[in-house]
């Protein structure tokens, strides 16, 4: 894997004077030819058309003209907008959060079992992420709907009123959450409990015989030890959470009053929907810096991890 | 090493000493007590999706009984989709797109895992953190400039236009589990083949290949559940039925008018979502080690 | 008073494995004792269960005089090394040290005493600072020590320590250990499936095999008075020479009847150790220190007789030579200087005031 990058290929197989086909067997070369279909991809369909949409958020809606910085002038002045900008910030970082600690109270609930039985109950705790997000939305979207809520009706038995789960704007807000962290904890269970398991057993016997009770055996060993595969699920999820489109779209569709729209579904809703192509271009970069910054620390995150394997 | 240490398959320390008895079952009841609470919350939903498929539409307007339970169980609903040709449609459009995208993906993927994990060249270490950081650039950041690209192509409304885009969404994270898979294949094994005559080719196919193959599926799962699964792309670039993949046919085209034929929806909804809880089921443990590879081999 | 007593302990797993079948054990304080078995003999497990990482099945284990089997690890005042370390990777080596005293709030002019007491005995006191990573495979296995002498506990417990170590380094690190305990002079039980380890380092051996004691004793006595064939064969290496024979009751002696007709005298004094055994298919031992090249031909009961070695294995300060007998390969260890060569007769003299009778149906050495 380290040799050089000029290493030839055994002599026997090739004819003397064909630099030309020397120079195609050459490893490098061939290395070089393998990575050119995903070059394309990633050239193609993911930095042109980031570039582009750089270049089509300074244009007017026509298309006609450059307007440099005026969509986004536009944008910041709407309060539409502004509130998008704290509903996208509100829900992506309570949903990861809740996502966060619910994952890992499951993931040590698990690991707490015997590992033969923990099997069947990972199988069944994952089936929300196995579901397509859309499509398990609009099971929700029926459990919420008003008229017929079966949620509603179960609390009804314990004599709470009913919720208006989509019609209130904060109740509205708080069903995406909901319906965003029933569908992503389970990922997060199953991150975290790979990183429980890769705790070595050892260091907790040697914990618990230098007088450690459980807690102190969390804090001080469980803990630090799972600490990058920690920040990196959870930079991680920022990201996707952040950027999430399905669940609006499907359950309220940035409703009541586009008072639970996020990045996304806005960006869905000027550019594609109402054709103003150019500021939905913007309305999508407005996600870019964040995404930037938190992408740097997964980054660092994932090469110290690589580092300090010991 | 000690073969006494590594043969017992111990499960955590809470269940050896008998000194830890209380303590031990104090905290099994509490891991049982809330697995079952996770359970059912995890569960409630397709299972309540599936309940109202079952039922007729009387029955789903009958606000007067509980609506966690089925009295007239029918399999109507699940007739009539079958039976519509317009829902067909949407299978098969989701059909074809996936099974393309995938064969794509996996063809890109594994060849260009390949050539960064094991064939050092100007470049690899960039381009193999570029595909990472690829992967973390939301579908969401680019659907609009592709919504342009691919309206100019003239794909648009057409599922060749998906196939186009979907790999954007699988090759990142598929390339970047194969490279891991493939790097911790020992070296040793590529000299061994290399003196017994092997060209890279050969290599690849009749070594490598077998060797990372739970990699692979697990790869493989990993697009064909992202692509069954993908709701932006269509959504923006597709509004004719006859061309809409199950995710958005059943989102929007099961809605006739004022009225949800609620019972038709969840049918739907439960139909299109089987493909890959099937995969799930038979493929489980491959399938969670496709999500955990991403970090554990990172 | 730091005595370890284990009475009747039993160790079975679901399914009706038993691990240890109930092993009864008296440890004096101050002692060094080394269990010692190969790989599933239930060394690891009895250890375990001493530190109360194992739950025991049935019987007792008490430590200082009270029964521990209810009470956890933490409350034992025991210390363990493990086979792997087991430090803490992200604390400093000082801290990995001081984290059991940090846990009972000790304070900190206290811990620093300790800490560096213990890394001056260990010689580690220039690495206080490094993480683990950053040591050697000694270096590590002597914090993981300094940790266990910082606590000052009542038992040392040891579990294969040296195993992951390569030779050279293992050879100096059991030295380490027996000065430690020579300074120190805590009860210890240590575990290991290397009986060089056991001999040199032990007060007293404990052989075990399929769960259960076969002896227990000071090396010497392991060595020179085996009491089962698989105590004769595990102690002393190269193994014990294990050769099929008959006694016979000869003119008022007992003879011992070697294949490839051999015939060898019982010494005088132990004639009636073995009359039983008369006419009867027994196991003859003899170690290869005592087949050697004729020498101390004035000694009483030096038996003679000619082998064809097959392979010789010059070792430096003596030769192995592996010598075909029918139905049984046996090994003796010669001068080098002695003239040998594989194929051609070589007359061996047996030291037969070392030699073992095993009667092969009970496996006791008689």
């Amino acid at each position: 894997m380290a040799e050089g990058t000029s290493l030839a290929l055994p002599r026997n197989d090739v004819p003397e004077g064909a630099s030309l086909k020397r120079f195609a067997r050459r490893r490098s070369t061939i290395a070089f030819l393998m990575t050119v279909p995903l070059m394309a991809v990633i050239g193609g369909l993911v930095i042109w058309p980031a570039a582009y949409a750089i270049w089509l958020s300074t244009l007017n809606r026509r298309m006609t003209q450059f307007i440099g910085l005026g969509n986004f002038e536009i944008l910041l002045d709407s309060e539409t907008f502004r509130m998008v900008i704290f509903q996208s910030i509100f829900f992506a970082v309570t949903a990861v959060i809740l996502k966060a600690l619910i994952g890992f109270w499951l993931a040590h609930m698990l690991h707490h079992l015997p590992t033969k039985g923990q099997r069947k109950w990972r199988g069944m705790l994952l089936v929300p992420w196995v579901i397509p997000p859309a499509l398990s939305t609009l099971g929700w979207w029926w459990m919420f709907e008003p008229s017929y809520s079966s949620i509603n009706w179960i609390l009804a038995i314990f004599a709470v009123p009913a919720v208006p789960w989509l019609g209130d704007p904060w109740w509205a807000r708080i069903s995406v959450i909901i319906v965003n962290v029933w569908y992503g904890a389970p990922f997060f269970m199953i991150m975290y409990l790979a990183a429980l398991k890769s705790v070595p057993e050892q260091l907790y016997e040697a914990a618990a015989i230098d007088g450690a009770t459980s807690w102190q055996r969390l804090r001080y060993v469980t803990l630090p030890m799972m600490r990058n595969i920690i920040s990196i699920t959870v930079l991680f999820s920022l990201i996707v959470t952040f950027a999430n489109y399905d669940i609006v779209r499907v359950l309220t569709n940035g409703g009541p009053r586009d008072l639970t729209h996020v990045f996304a579904s806005y960006a869905f809703q000027v550019g594609v929907l109402a054709g103003n192509i150019p500021r939905g271009a913007a309305v999508s970069l407005f996600m870019f810096p964040l995404l930037a910054v938190i992408a740097f620390f997964v980054l660092r995150g994932v090469n110290r991890r690589s580092r300090e394997e010991m | 090493m000690s073969a006494t240490t590594s043969n017992r398959a111990l499960p955590g320390i809470y269940h050896k000493a008998g000194s830890l008895r209380s303590e031990r079952r104090w905290a099994l009841w509490t891991a049982y007590i809330s697995l079952i609470i996770a359970a059912i919350v995890m569960l409630a939903p397709p299972v309540y999706m599936f309940m109202t498929s079952i039922k007729t539409s009387a029955e789903i307007a009958d606000l007067s009984g509980t609506p966690w339970w089925v009295r007239n169980p029918t399999l109507d609903n699940y007739r009539a989709l079958i039976t519509n040709p317009m829902f067909m449609g949407f299978m098969w459009n989701s059909v074809k797109v996936t099974v393309l995208v995938v064969a794509l993906s996996m063809f890109i993927s594994v060849l260009a895992a390949f050539a960064l994990a094991r064939m050092r060249f100007w470049g690899s270490q960039w381009l193999a953190t570029g595909v990472f950081l690829t992967y973390l650039v939301p579908d969401t950041l680019l659907f609009i400039p592709l919504y342009q690209i691919v309206g100019g192509l003239g794909l648009l409304n057409s599922t060749w236009g998906l196939v186009l885009v979907y790999p954007t969404l699988t090759v990142p994270f598929c390339t970047w589990i194969m490279i891991g898979y493939f790097a911790s294949i020992p070296k040793e094994l590529d000299e061994a083949a290399l003196i017994d005559g092997a060209n890279w080719t050969q290599m690849l196919t009749k070594i490598f290949i077998p060797v990372a193959l739970p990699g692979i599926i697990a790869a493989t799962i990993f697009a064909f559940t992202v692509s069954w699964a993908a709701f932006v792309y269509p959504t923006a670039f597709i509004t004719t039925p006859s061309e809409m993949p199950l995710t958005i046919g059943v989102v929007s085209q099961l809605i006739r008018g004022d009225t949800f034929a609620w019972g038709q929806l969840m049918a739907g909804a439960l139909l299109a979502a089987l493909p890959p809880v099937i995969v799930y089921v038979f493929l489980m443990d491959y399938y969670i080690a496709g999500l955990t590879a991403g970090a554990t081999k990172g | 008073m730091a005595q370890v007593s284990i009475r009747k302990v039993v160790k079975a797993y679901e399914g009706g494995v038993q691990a240890v079948k109930g092993i009864d054990l008296e440890i004096e304080d101050h002692e060094f004792v080394v269990l010692v078995g190969p790989s599933g003999c239930g060394k690891s497990t009895t250890l375990r269960m001493i530190a109360g990482l194992e739950e025991i099945t049935a019987g007792e284990i008490a430590i200082g005089g009270k029964v521990v089997n209810d009470i956890p690890p933490r409350d034992r005042d025991i210390a363990m090394v493990f086979q792997n370390y087991a430090l803490y990777p992200h604390m400093s080596v000082f801290e990995n040290m001081a984290f059991g005293l940090t846990l009972r709030k000790f304070p900190k002019e206290e811990i620093k005493r300790r800490v560096d007491n213990a890394a001056r005995i260990l010689d580690i006191t220039s690495l206080l600072e490094r993480k683990p990573k950053a040591l050697s495979g000694g270096q590590r296995q002597r914090v993981a020590m300094g940790r266990a002498i910082v606590r000052d506990p009542k038992v040392f417990l040891f579990d294969e320590p040296l195993s992951n170590l390569d030779a050279k380094l293992r050879v100096q690190m059991r030295t380490e250990i027996k000065k430690v305990h020579q300074t120190v002079k805590t009860t210890t039980v240590y575990v290991t499936h290397d009986q060089v380890e056991a001999m040199t380092l032990a007060d007293r051996v404990v052989v075990m095999n399929h769960g259960v004691i076969e002896q227990v004793g000071p090396p010497q006595e392991l060595y020179h008075r085996p009491a089962t064939r698989f105590v004769a064969g595990f102690i002393g290496s190269p193994a014990m020479n294990f050769i099929p024979a008959r006694v016979e009751n000869g003119s008022g002696a007992l003879r011992v009847n070697l294949p490839d007709g051999i015939v060898l005298n019982v010494p005088a004094d132990r004639t009636q150790r073995y009359a039983a055994m008369a006419g009867k298919d027994v196991l003859f031992g003899i170690r290869p220190e005592h087949l050697t090249e004729p020498k101390n031909l004035d000694r009483d009961n030096i038996a003679l007789f000619d082998l064809t070695p097959e392979v010789l294995e010059p070792m430096g300060m003596e030769t192995l030579v592996h010598l075909r007998m029918q139905g049984a390969e046996i090994c003796s260890r010669i001068d080098p200087t002695t003239p040998a060569e594989p194929g051609r007769k070589l007359r061996v003299a047996a030291d037969l005031n070392h030699m073992h009778i095993i009667d092969p149906v009970s496996g006791k050495v008689l």
